[in-house]
């Protein structure tokens, strides 16, 4: 028999096991899992279940936080647009001056030192001034109750200013210091005594100064062009341009174009708004919408001319009724589109600039709470499928052994096929996870999602973080069972059934 | 004690049977307990034993009577809760992890009664296991691999899994795979309690031919009386005790019914 010399027995020494190569644990671990395809599955579903999870809760929250904050720009944007019109025609009021003193505004700034012919030590002074102020402000407003309800009382921040620069109230408002053992506001208590009798009426004045100014260059521009108003629809731009500069104003070139968009679609709007009011419209339009007639306004018809139908339709009624300088049926459409879609940004924007958590991405607490809720819920799941993965294996763990494997084949083996399976179901909860992220976020936000395009590599950065997290998960929660099946004497594991 | 009857019968049996061979397993005083304090179970309760090189020796015994610890004891597949165990004079319990995963890879073949195929590979992929532990390339482990299958009369049935095999078919494949790394000792633990009479039959010709041409020691747990006829030798194991030890011709002689022997 040609067997009989390979069959010679060898003699025994004690010699060290040969240790596996990495290849070839991959090619075990593999063609395992290629035999138990339909466990494997499972168990990498469950995996791509977790992560979709997680990467959906990151991606929406990061989508979602990219929306609201590309929103809140956008109506802060348009804001100043309506703003910057309303000035030409009318002064600042002082909040605003102290505002934009407050947060350095350069356009603005610029401007009242041409009205004012400030000096730029005042300008600098008055900056200064109005952010102690301000911080003030916001000291009093962080007392607690017992302490603000005897020194605030309910009056606003100008007037306790203003109670508080007289000697016998800023005494008493001393003692109350004392008394509530409370830190003076600014860096000590002469400080802000000397912002209150000494800069804080500099600032009024310069303020003053300002509005003067302001109002002088206001009546100038109204010589010169008509009322702003009109001018920015009627005026040639040049002349326009030439008239703004020699009143001291900084809205030019493309400003300037902008808002005569804004202020010709708020004329349009302003127009519709008022023909709405009359009653014939008023019931053709109620008859045609199912509104009742003393709903009809701009808002809620704005709901409903969403086609060039419907604005056809409302432009022949406008024009039956008699309305004069009526946009053409495709303006009206897109004048209601236009209004819709601010309506939206504002809704989505709220009146504060979105929470940011620093940390994560800038994810807002309440996100972060989630993103970690969802990570525990995906390690529990990770972690049960690798457990459930690792003990039924345990005869053929043992057998391994008494072949002659290692421990540390054992575990390698482990969790390479963790690492496959979590590589390959994190892929497609990643996946998954994004499209059900776009199909929220979709829902949620319409045809502002596009306003979270710039979190794009944020979002790319979060779903291969997640696809990471989920391996490394996946191989942690392998190496435990593994680590437990390994160490266990052959025959004891042979037990276990 | 009453263990010296027994050390004096396993030694005139060893004169008897092999004086001239060396000893490849021995076993001094082995004890094995489960559990501790008034719970204490003994699986074993001081086994004295030697076995030599290239016999084919059957231990025989009663369920519990400890004959699978003995086995798994000398297979280097559990430890000793007192006692050595001494396989070619090297003690087990003095081996390294990693030497002790070399003795199991390349010095000793086991064959179990449930086969222990591994279920997702096919037959030639499960003899090569060992080999791919041993660090055998992949090309001469197939190569080997088909030697073996062959010898077990399974080189056509090489792609199959397990589940696609009989019973007979597995234990062959087992017994394949055991053999592969020429391992000096094979245990084969009741190696045909799960077969038929027939295919019983034929493993226990395959076994008895790899002793007698290759001179690989085996050590067979059994039931099956069958086996007399193909040892060298027979140890009965009873409450954890090494009961009697003869050589089969003796028991053949004395006996001389099958029926008289448990």
């Amino acid at each position: 028999m040609n067997n009989q010399g390979t069959l010679q027995p060898k003699p025994i020494v004690a010699r060290e096991q040969v240790r596996l190569g990495l290849g070839r644990c991959w090619q075990l671990a593999v063609s395992g899992m290629a035999y138990r395809l339909f466990r494997s599955m499972v168990t990498t579903s469950i995996l791509a279940l977790a992560a979709a999870f997680l990467v959906h809760m990151l991606g929406f929250g990061l989508i979602e936080n990219e929306t609201e904050r590309v929103a809140y720009q956008k109506t802060q944007y348009n804001r100043r647009l309506g703003q910057d019109i309303f000035r030409l025609a009318k002064p600042d009021t002082n909040r605003a001056i102290l505002q934009a003193f407050e947060h350095a505004d350069s356009a603005r700034e610029n401007e009242y030192a041409v009205w004012a012919k400030l000096e730029p030590s005042e300008l600098v002074e008055g900056r200064s001034t109005a952010q102690q102020l301000s911080a003030a402000v916001e000291y009093f407003a962080d007392l607690a109750t017992a302490p603000k309800a005897v020194i605030v009382g309910d009056r606003t921040a100008e007037e306790l200013f203003d109670y508080l620069t007289q000697r016998p109230n800023f005494a008493a408002f001393e003692h109350h210091l004392q008394q509530f053992a409370l830190r003076p506001p600014l860096a000590n208590i002469q400080a802000f005594r000397q912002l209150l009798t000494r800069e804080r009426p500099k600032l009024n004045e310069l303020v003053g100064r300002i509005r003067a100014g302001q109002e002088h260059a206001i009546d100038q521009l109204v010589a010169s062009v008509g009322p702003a108003n009109q001018a920015l629809i009627d005026q040639p731009l040049e002349a326009l341009d030439r008239a703004l500069m020699a009143a001291g104003f900084s809205a030019t070139g493309q400003r300037l174009q902008l808002l005569r968009g804004f202020a010709l679609r708020s004329r349009s709007q302003k127009g519709i708004e008022q023909m709405l009011a009359q009653p014939q419209v008023l019931a053709a339009v109620a008859g045609r919408t199912s509104l009742e007639p003393k709903d009809v306004n701009f808002d809620h018809v704005a709901n409903w001319v969403d086609s060039l139908g419907e604005a056809r339709w409302l432009h022949a009624v406008l024009r039956d009724a008699g309305a004069a300088a009526l946009p053409e049926p495709e303006q009206i459409k897109q004048l209601f589109d236009d209004y819709r879609y601010e309506r939206h940004l504002s809704s989505i924007a709220g009146d504060k600039p979105p929470v940011k958590g620093g940390g994560l991405w800038g994810l807002s607490p309440r996100s972060q709470w989630l993103i970690v809720l969802s990570f525990l819920v995906c390690m529990v799941g990770v972690a049960n499928a690798m457990l459930m993965s690792v003990t039924e294996r345990f005869t053929e763990i043992a057998t391994m052994k008494c072949l002659g494997a290692m421990d540390r084949f054992v575990m390698t083996m482990f969790v390479l096929e963790a690492l496959i399976q979590g590589a390959v179901g994190g892929a497609a909860g990643l996946l998954l996870g994004i499209i059900l992220a776009l199909v929220r976020g979709a829902f949620e936000f319409g045809q502002l999602l596009a306003l979270a395009s710039g979190a794009g590599s944020t979002v790319l950065m979060a779903m291969l973080t997640s696809l990471g997290a989920t391996m490394i998960l996946a191989a942690l929660s392998a190496v435990g069972p593994a680590y437990v099946a390994a160490r266990l004497s052959p025959m004891e594991a042979m037990r276990v059934e | 004690m009453d263990q010296t009857p027994i050390e004096t019968n396993s030694a005139t049996a060893a004169t008897a049977a092999a004086s001239d061979r060396a000893v490849i397993i021995r076993t001094l005083g082995l004890e094995k307990s489960y559990g501790t304090g008034e719970a204490t179970t003994y699986a074993l309760r001081g086994v004295d034993s030697a076995i030599y090189r290239g016999e084919f020796i059957a231990v025989m015994g009663p369920s519990g009577s400890g004959k699978s610890t003995y086995f798994n004891m000398i297979g280097g597949l559990d430890s000793a809760t007192k006692g050595r165990i001494l396989i070619d004079e090297v003690d087990v319990a003095q081996l390294s992890a990693v030497e002790l995963a070399f003795l199991r890879c390349q010095k000793i073949g086991y064959i179990f009664q449930t086969y222990n195929l591994i279920r997702y590979m096919t037959a030639l992929e499960n003899v090569t296991v060992p080999m791919a532990f041993a660090g055998v390339p992949p090309e001469e482990a197939r190569r080997r691999g088909m030697e073996l299958l062959d010898l077990v009369g399974l080189s056509d049935r090489c792609f199959h899994r397990p589940i696609e095999m009989s019973g007979g078919q597995q234990q062959r494949v087992a017994i394949a795979r055991s053999l592969c790394n020429q391992p000096a000792i094979l245990l084969a633990d009741e190696p045909t309690a799960n077969l038929d009479l027939h295919t019983g039959q034929d493993i226990l010709d395959i076994l008895q031919r790899i002793n007698r041409d290759s001179k690989v020691t085996i050590v067979c747990s059994t039931h099956d009386h069958r086996l007399l006829k193909v040892c060298n030798r027979i140890m009965w194991i009873r409450d954890g005790r090494v009961e009697r030890v003869e050589s089969s011709e003796n028991i053949q002689v004395t006996v001389g019914s099958i029926g008289g022997i448990s």
